[in-house]
């Protein structure tokens, strides 16, 4: 435990500061993954349930943070329910896709509207489940809520779900104004896309809670826009040079050919680990514990960058077998770079947060969780 | 026996306790900060072994203790080897490399045969008439993109009609299964089967070929295509790999779908050789049905290659059929001197 005392006065005001830690190993979690892996196979996909709360658990698990890990308690049997309606929804999908492809529209359309209670009842889901010195996470927020964050990309697929196609029926020169109708969707996207990420976070850390003790977030919508925009500064730039390369690497035989894809990845990687590393850092610092603690993200995008683009050649190269090395260099990383910091005794205060006796039981019992990373 | 050191929590507050645990004659005795407690130990709940994970005890009341000893748990708690399944495998070296080897043995041989075998199923469970619609919207698209209207007469029409119907009734297909002339364009000689079954052939090609036969054979191919149903297969075959290698790979998120396109990407390709050499196999049958003999296609094959190669005649061209050569393993097509040489033992 590393313990600061803040140099100025007056005394009463201390900052804590504790650093978190991970303490898994790639070799013990290439074991777990390698059973994971064959499971799920030979059971056709069926233990892939219980394969996931093993992973989460030996993740939650190995992250510490004042000398105190976390712990996962997902019933495989909830996540198991999920995946079934997951892949019977897809399985319809894409039938219907082969008969009809208005019919698929309508069901994308139908996913839609379900998509703000699919997304509160997997926050909920992974909030209830999750815990820290026994003492659970919760997340409470509505379809409104939810709603409320995701409405322009609900407003942009019903709009493109009503579009009128543009099929010429001889080749011909589009005119300006189809031409605007044909970007129109990619730069609405780009314009609305800051807002539901920053609205997402938003959502689901302002309605958080460890125990009874409540979770704030001070980051306004316009913090995201600042990130994704410079983001997309870099990228543009970047394709620019990425281009320039290729173009040249084209006129070098076999070896400039090979060297393509390196350059590829090595843009993709950066660029993600950038992104990535800013939007962590910027969640984690926006976000308060009942007002006295506070998170400090300091992941730098270089090392993100550097991390993914080592990960991505490993995992290529290998057929993926080195996915546990991957995974788990990328989690020791992103633990390394966060800190709590407590304006309080933190083991003082911490100890006074009771559980949250609102109604646990039912939320617990009967959910099913929904895997949108799927 | 020594006593065991954890953290306690209650589970009504966050206060960590440091206690000892002692276990002695089924009953489990908890001591430390404020507190002293006894429970039997058939009340405990003890967390399953996980490689060094921390070990939790989870008591009736909802309170948990917290033990880095996981041997000492074990020995403390007379936790025999009975846990699970997944635990017993993960926690032995041997085992661990059996699933390793059994996992990449299951891959592999659930790409080799699981993945064509189950598309197979399912192609020839589908009823034909759905892809009825699929054939004639690609031939309108190729027909704005590629082709040109052919330039065979009438007269020269007829007659591969002709020769196009006899060969589709020594097969049994269907009346739809149709032949349809078009001027390849930039795509050159070539015969191409769409999924619901229409045969082209492009002016190019009739122009190449010496002989009806050679003709004939190439005809036969495209028809071993339409039978096999190979444009469906290849899109089930796509999309159940795509469906695996997610479930594979979907351990790590995006970044991995990178990754994993390459892997399906030679999938693919392997893929589409196994379809050729069904359909040339399909043709060598019809060719003997119909009183012709399978060499037809190996000198159709030939003709193409060096139809090819006339055209890549200029240095541009030589640069091309190079590298082509360099990067064989990735072309979708058998090496033409390969099915040339089935091509003559089929036809002894």
């Amino acid at each position: 435990m590393s313990l600061l005392l803040a140099a100025e006065e007056p005394p009463r005001v201390i900052r804590q500061q504790f650093e978190f830690r991970f303490t898994g190993n790639a070799v013990e979690y290439f074991g777990i993954w390698i059973v994971n892996l064959f499971l799920s196979i030979i059971t056709l996909g069926i233990y892939s349930a219980w394969a996931k709360v093993r992973k989460k658990r030996y993740f939650y698990g190995h992250t510490w943070v004042a000398d105190c890990n976390f712990e996962y308690h997902g019933n495989p049997v909830a996540i198991l329910k999920g995946r079934i309606i997951a892949v019977l929804a897809l399985g319809i999908y894409s039938g219907a896709g082969y008969y009809s492809p208005k019919l698929a529209q309508v069901i994308l359309l139908l996913l839609v509207i379900l998509a703000p209670w699919l997304i509160v009842r997997s926050m909920a889901f992974n909030a209830v489940n999750s815990s820290y010195r026994q003492i659970r996470f919760h997340f409470k927020a509505g379809y409104q809520e939810a709603l409320r964050a995701i409405w322009p990309f609900t407003l942009v697929v019903f709009a493109a779900f009503f579009m009128p196609e543009i099929e010429p029926e001889q080749p011909r020169m589009l005119d300006t104004d189809e031409w605007l109708l044909l970007f129109a969707p990619t730069v609405i996207v780009l314009c609305i896309y800051p807002y539901v990420m920053g609205a997402i976070k938003r959502l689901h850390i302002s309605h958080s809670a460890y125990g009874a003790a409540a979770m704030t977030f001070s980051a306004s919508i316009g913090d995201f826009y600042r990130v994704y925009i410079t983001a997309w500064c870099i990228a543009a730039a970047g394709i620019l040079v990425l281009g320039l390369t290729i173009f040249f690497l084209v006129l070098i035989p076999i070896v400039g050919w090979l060297a393509i894809p390196f350059v590829y990845i090595l843009f993709g990687a950066m660029f993600m680990g950038y992104l990535r590393a800013q939007i962590t850092n910027l969640t984690f610092n926006s976000t308060v514990l009942a007002g006295r603690v506070k998170f400090i993200s300091s992941l730098s995008a270089r090392r993100l960058g550097k991390l993914y683009f080592v990960n991505l050649l490993a995992i290529t190269a290998s057929f993926g077998l080195l996915i546990p090395w991957a995974v788990v260099r990328v989690a020791r990383y992103r633990a390394q770079a966060l800190m709590l910091e407590s304006t309080v005794d933190f083991d003082g205060f911490v100890s006074q947060i009771g559980q949250q006796v609102s109604a646990t039981g039912e939320e617990m019992g009967e959910f099913f969780d929904v895997d949108l990373s799927l | 026996m020594s006593p065991i050191h954890a953290d306690f929590f209650d589970g009504k507050s966050a206060r960590r306790r440091q206690v000892s645990i002692v276990v002695s004659d089924g009953v489990v005795r908890v001591s430390g900060e404020e507190l002293a407690f006894e429970c039997p130990l058939a009340a405990v709940k003890i967390s399953a072994r996980m490689g060094k994970l921390p070990r939790r005890i989870e008591f009736p009341d909802g309170a948990v203790a917290v033990m880095q000893d996981n041997d000492g748990v074990d020995e403390a708690f007379a936790v025999t080897r009975q846990t699970t399944l997944a635990l017993r495998l993960e926690s032995h070296p041997v085992f661990v490399l059996a699933a390793l080897v059994l996992t990449i043995a299951l891959c592999w041989s659930g790409y080799q045969y699981g993945v064509p075998w189950a598309a197979r199923e399912i192609a020839m469970r589908l009823p034909a008439n759905l892809e009825a619609d699929l054939a004639e919207e690609s031939l309108k698209a190729l027909d704005k993109y590629a082709f040109k209207p052919s330039e065979l007469d009438a007269q020269r029409r007829q007659e591969l009609t002709q020769l196009f119907t006899g060969v589709r009734s020594a097969a049994g297909q269907p009346d739809r299964v149709r032949l349809e002339f078009r001027d390849g364009d930039w795509i050159g000689a070539n015969a191409l089967a769409l999924p619901g079954g229409i045969v082209v052939i492009t002016d190019q090609l009739e122009d190449l070929m010496d002989d009806d036969d050679q003709i004939a054979a190439v005809l036969a191919h495209e028809l071993g295509h339409i039978q096999h149903r190979h444009s469906l297969r290849h899109v089930l075959q796509n999309s159940i790999t795509g469906l695996l290698a997610m479930a594979v790979y979907g351990d790590v998120s995006a970044i991995a779908g990178i990754a994993a396109t390459v892997p399906t990407t030679l999938v693919h390709t392997h893929y589409s050789q196994g379809f050729e050499r069904e359909a040339d196999n399909y043709a060598y049958g019809l060719l003997k049905n119909t009183g012709r003999s399978p060499r037809a296609l190996g000198q159709a094959l030939q003709a193409l290659e060096e139809g090819r190669a006339d055209k890549d005649n200029d240095q541009a061209g030589k640069d091309r059929k190079r590298h082509s050569r360099d990067f064989g393993y990735l072309s979708t097509h058998p090496a033409t001197a390969e099915r040339i040489k089935a091509a003559e033992a089929a036809a002894r």
